[in-house]
């Protein structure tokens, strides 16, 4: 908007700046072919006098006068007392200063600048010859044009910056909006150029390499995502092999020990699952699909599962679903809802409330004491817990793995002390494609 | 039963041969792709077992050939890929059920026998009206349970767990197994959830009854039945 204000008023100074040269010398024109004519005129007359006497020279300037040959000239002859003896002026123009050579300017009583040359005669006569000065009306008719001018190319400027920035925000809207599409989906999608050759088409070519090289890289990173859960989970496979074995052939004294062996590794194996699946979910492999959900129903066959769990200690789940359609994986949403209600029924206190609102909201609500402030901002990170002593297996990666569910849905965990009471939503990411693409500032607040 | 394992880890091949000789099946081990898909298209087995990740041709390209060439004998496919596009992909190359490693023996001797018996259960669509173990009745159409002729009421998805408990009535049941199927969802059961549910159920079916009909198999699962077995 300032450029939108700023550039027709530059065009406007450097117009102008550039004129004022020619204007000076057009001036200074006229103002020389002025003086010779008058110097020609003042040259005539003094030769009449020569030639004629006193009485040739007033007849010469009565006739010139009376004829008007010249509307603009002006005479004027006095005698050795001043008198007038002939001429269109009634006295001598008392403003009129003349330099060494006689010549010199006045303003008429009816407006309009006179130039005019002083001449000596013999017997201490007096003679003025001028012309009304063409440059002041000059002036103001060029000022005039120039205005119209200026205002004009200010019109102009001011269409052209406007249609400009108009196109230059349409196309860059186009290409956030496309860039967003991709984030959001298909990686092997690509920014479209609009083959002017232009800067933007520069950009997209830029921003289509990037793409390319990501896709690249995340479809390794997804084969290595392979490779590792194949080359980590064989190792456990003979672990637990060997101690089912030994299970077998083990005396009943050394149960306990080799079964809560195996429990472990099944830990191991949970929290393994959950890391290459919080890889493959950020890496873009899961997380894809995206089929209408009825996230109410999700939320709904989540605390069907889980509500038992609460109700064993005592506590309550409480249902609040609006219906609410949301494109998305359904299972990856069944573990995010899993994920988040686990962690109420964990390490929250009191009955729990679980709601889902039309525009695709979902929270999570219990009555405990909430999270340390200091503690919020980190949630969600992985391997991150608010309270390492609590130790429970595996809730290090939950909430990791529920944000980055939530992000690959296009939308943010936020987490909530509400003084009774914790609170986790899950919120629609207003994302970049929404925001002002050319007049974006407050962008990072909302973060 | 006769069984073919295509396995490439000789330790594992051998150990799980071993326990589905213990239950008495007859197993035929192949150690590559090629040796186990030409023995699965030029004998008959009743089962297949298959790892997915397996040198050459792998567990879901044998799968693919031998489904093209009209051989459906029921498959089962382990691998250590456990997301659940991974999962769907499996299950689109023709598998009947999908296990991921590590698993626990008992958790592939209880799918094998489910797999095993299923083409009797799930064939016929008239057969499943009434499921009926000793004085326990499962009306599926009016969607009813009576215990001694006397009406159980129950929620939805307590039904749904007793409807999957009866129709392998006999067999163990895993944890796993039952969540896959009464959840339609792929997710990490991390709680023994399930036994609260299956504890809710029991409630309800076998309080103040002399026979108890849902039994407990430690480290495993559960099995519906008349007597422990």
């Amino acid at each position: 908007m300032r450029l939108l204000v700023l550039s027709p008023l530059l065009v406007a100074a450097v117009a102008a700046l550039l004129l004022w040269p020619s204007w000076r010398e057009a001036v200074g024109h006229i103002e020389a072919e002025l003086r010779a004519a008058i110097e020609r005129e003042g040259w005539d007359l003094q030769v009449e006098f020569h030639e004629h006497g006193i009485e040739g020279l007033v007849a010469a300037i009565g006739e010139r006068v009376e004829r008007e040959l010249d509307p603009r000239a002006r005479y004027l002859l006095l005698d050795r007392d001043r008198e007038r003896l002939a001429g269109n002026l009634s006295q001598w123009p008392p403003d009129f200063s003349a330099d060494a050579e006689g010549y010199g300017h006045y303003a008429e009583a009816a407006g309009g600048a006179v130039a005019a040359r002083r001449l000596e005669l013999f017997g201490e006569r007096l003679l003025l010859v001028g012309r009304v000065s063409p440059v002041p009306a000059f002036e103001s008719a060029l000022a005039r044009r120039l205005l119209l001018a200026a205002l004009l190319l200010t019109a102009l400027a001011a269409l052209a910056t406007l249609w400009f920035a108009w196109r230059l925000r349409r196309r860059l809207g186009l290409l956030l909006h496309e860039a967003e599409e991709i984030r959001r989906g298909d990686l092997s999608r690509r920014l479209v150029a609009r083959g002017r050759g232009d800067e933007i088409d520069a950009l997209t070519d830029a921003f289509n390499r990037a793409f390319g090289d990501l896709e690249r890289l995340l479809s390794g990173a997804r084969e290595v995502g392979a490779h590792l859960a194949h080359d980590l989970r064989r190792p456990l496979q003979h672990a637990r092999r060997e101690i089912e074995e030994a299970l077998a052939a083990a005396p009943a004294e050394g149960h306990a020990a080799l079964e809560s062996g195996l429990a472990r590794l099944d830990e191991l194996d949970a929290t393994l699952g959950a890391l290459l699946r919080l890889g493959r979910i950020e890496s873009g492999g899961l997380g894809r699909t995206n089929e209408p959900v009825r996230l109410e129903e999700v939320v709904g066959d989540a605390i069907e599962l889980l509500a038992p769990l609460a109700e064993a200690q005592g506590r309550t789940v409480v249902a609040r679903l609006q219906p609410c359609t949301l494109a998305g994986d359904r299972h990856l949403l069944f573990q995010l809802v899993q994920n988040l209600l686990e962690n109420a029924i964990r390490h929250g206190q009191g009955s729990i409330e679980v709601g889902t609102r039309e525009d695709g909201t979902l929270w999570v609500r219990d009555e405990g004491p909430g999270v340390d402030p200091a503690d919020l901002p980190r949630l969600g990170e992985r391997f991150y817990r608010a309270d390492p002593a609590r130790g429970t297996p595996g809730s290090g990666i939950g909430l990791a793995l529920a944000r980055a569910i939530a992000e690959a849905h296009g939308c943010v965990l936020r987490f909530e002390n509400l003084d009774p009471g914790f609170r986790v939503s899950v919120c629609r990411d207003p994302g970049p494609g929404t925001q002002d693409p050319v007049a974006s500032s407050s962008r990072q607040a909302g973060g | 039963m006769r069984i073919l394992l295509v396995e490439d880890e000789t330790h594992t091949a051998e150990f799980v041969a071993r326990g589905l000789r213990e239950v008495g099946h007859r197993v035929d081990v192949a150690g590559s792709g090629r040796d186990g898909l030409f023995l699965a298209t030029t004998e008959t087995f009743d089962l297949l077992i298959l790892d997915r990740m397996l040198p050459v041709v792998d567990g879901l390209t044998i799968l693919r050939t031998l489904r093209a060439s009209q051989i459906h004998t029921p498959a089962l496919v382990l691998s250590a890929l456990a997301e659940v596009d991974q999962r769907v992909e499996g299950l689109k190359a023709g598998a009947d059920d999908y296990l991921v490693k590590p698993f626990a023996l008992v958790e592939l001797l209880a799918r094998v026998e489910a797999l095993l018996r299923r083409p009797a259960s799930s064939s016929t669509g008239t057969e499943g009206t009434l499921l009926r173990v000793a004085d326990l009745e499962l009306d599926r159409l009016e969607r009813t349970v009576r215990r001694g002729g006397e009406r159980i009421e129950l929620k939805p998805r307590e039904f749904q767990l007793l409807e999957y408990l009866l129709r392998h009535a006999g067999q163990v049941v895993t944890r796993t197994m039952l969540l896959e199927a009464v959840w339609d969802y792929h997710f990490d059961p991390r709680t023994n959830v399930i036994d609260v549910h299956v504890s809710n159920l029991r409630a309800k079916i076998d309080r103040g009854n002399t026979m108890p009909l849902i039994h407990t198999v430690r480290g495993v699962g559960y099995r519906l039945g008349p007597a422990d077995g």
